[in-house]
């Protein structure tokens, strides 16, 4: 069953979902991604301020989703890929957040690897394209081509 | 105050397939690339330009400070709607910026970049923001579709520091019928199929484009130190700027197409990266840009001083994932 947003809102918070524009408590300092009416940390109910997130981070945890269990917004992406790995992301400013692990994958996903944010397309739904953040691992410079599905470079 | 490049940054997908790879599936291909680029199936133009943009905002410019944005791509993801409101959200610019949007043929960067510069010299501000990013489509049945392939650049433009500044410029224009188009309402691009009638007119127009420039700024081929030709297949920069009187030296430097394929609108300024990578201050380039049906714009640069960048070169080569034939067909959504 997929959960269905619709586009106001998704609109409303477009800021989060293309640059990660969270909270900041300034009672206690506590950074909030998502936004969210108050602070998980203190309770405060007032007084944030926005900050854009940096969009780096380690995986904390991941699992793999299997095309079909894939939600109905995501089925044509599982049809493609087969399989997709979504990550549970601990940002370098504190809060976690869950998405999408996308190409370049790497051979096999560790815990601790660091990701950083990339813009793309989530699901196109009533014709509209989401966008949104998703996850890339940050690999080493000059890493050689890699090759999937037996594919070897002509 | 001289208006010219203050940063740049380009992007490119890690997919990729091989000319090989289209031998062994179709028995031909009808394009001469070793490895081209491809969209991932949750990328397109919107993306990739943001990616680009985010390398060349990377350079230590303050996003807030942009108050011009220039767009470009035969390949939005919306037929119409206005993209600058998308990207200004993205890249967190202020909304009180002007903006334009250019698409109508692979010239559309040119267009951009141009009109970035001109609209900076009357007085639109100080920085400006120029995205050009393609990943067109076509019938895979038909020769057109299999150059075709994904990638996008991005310039901060202005009067501080510049890198290189935009010297002068050249545009001609011609009717040419058949060549690389896609009627509107269609997803495909098409051409007759005649490339010796197609390829004429490039030739003609991009020899003459470049003449013009050259005449203009009273100078030689060997005053220039590279000249960058809009690269439709591999091919024809090299006949048309040897017939102009330009060296291999010159041409070279400025062709990816080998390793990328058809970039569509963002190939030349992909090339330009390229070539500002390697270009010492002091030296010239000329960058001829060409858009079917047919449109030219030539401009040229002076390289004021060297960057310190990942060169595109060895970007190029980073993370490739190699997609076989049926695979391609599924990120393209063809199949």
């Amino acid at each position: 069953m997929g959960a269905h947003i619709s586009i106001p809102m998704y609109q409303r918070a477009v800021k989060q979902r293309y640059r990660l524009v969270g909270l900041k408590c300034q009672n206690c300092g506590q950074i909030i991604f998502p936004p969210k009416a108050g602070c998980k940390s203190c309770g405060a109910l007032a007084n944030f301020s926005e900050v854009e997130l940096s969009g780096r981070g380690k995986i904390y945890s991941y699992t793999v989703i299997a095309g079909a269990g894939a939600p109905p917004e995501f089925a044509e992406e599982a049809a493609y890929r087969g399989s997709y790995p979504v990550v549970l992301v601990a940002l370098e400013e504190g809060p976690r957040i869950i998405a999408q692990l996308t190409e370049p994958l790497p051979p096999e996903i560790k815990i601790g690897m660091p990701v950083e944010m990339v813009l793309r397309q989530i699901y196109t739904e009533e014709d509209v394209i989401r966008y949104g953040y998703k996850f890339k691992v940050v690999e080493e410079k000059k890493k050689l081509a890699k090759t999937i599905a037996g594919i070897e470079k002509q | 105050m001289e208006i010219g490049i203050i940063s740049y940054g380009t992007y490119f997908p890690s997919l990729r397939i091989t000319r090989a790879e289209y031998q062994k599936a179709l028995g031909s291909c009808g394009a001469s690339f070793s490895e081209k680029t491809v969209a991932d199936f949750d990328e397109d133009s919107l993306t990739m330009g943001i990616a680009a943009a985010k390398d060349a905002l990377a350079e230590g410019i303050n996003p807030e400070e942009i108050s011009l944005l220039a767009w470009a791509s035969t390949s939005p993801p919306y037929s119409e709607k206005s993209l600058s409101g998308s990207l200004t959200e993205m890249l967190g610019l202020r909304k009180n910026l002007f903006s334009t949007e250019h698409g109508q043929s692979t010239r559309a960067g040119g267009e951009a970049f141009l009109t970035a510069i001109s609209l900076l010299k009357g007085g639109f501000g100080q920085k400006a923001l120029v995205i050009i990013a393609d990943s067109a489509r076509a019938n895979v049945k038909d020769p057109i579709e299999h150059g075709l392939a994904a990638g996008s650049a991005a310039f901060i433009l202005g009067r501080e520091n510049p890198l290189a500044v935009v010297d002068g410029f050249a545009a001609q224009v011609q009717e040419n019928l058949g060549e690389r188009f896609r009627k509107a309402g269609s997803n495909d691009l098409k051409d007759i199929g005649v490339k010796t009638f197609t390829s004429k007119a490039y030739e003609n127009l991009m020899a003459n484009t470049v003449n013009e420039l050259m005449e203009k700024e009273n100078q030689k081929p060997a005053d220039y130190n590279y000249i960058i030709l809009h690269e439709m297949d591999n091919r024809l920069p090299l006949k048309v700027g040897k017939k102009l009187g330009f060296r291999e030296e010159q041409i070279i430097p400025g062709q990816l197409y080998e390793n990328t394929g058809d970039t569509g609108a963002a190939s030349p300024f992909l090339s330009l990266a390229a070539v500002l990578d390697q270009a010492k201050p002091g030296e010239k380039i000329i960058v001829a840009v060409y858009g079917s049906g047919a449109g030219t714009l030539a401009f040229s640069l002076t390289v004021r001083r060297a960057v310190d960048k990942i060169p595109l070169r060895e970007k190029l080569n980073y993370d490739k994932k190699y997609l076989n034939f049926i695979q391609y067909l599924k990120v393209k959504r063809y199949l």
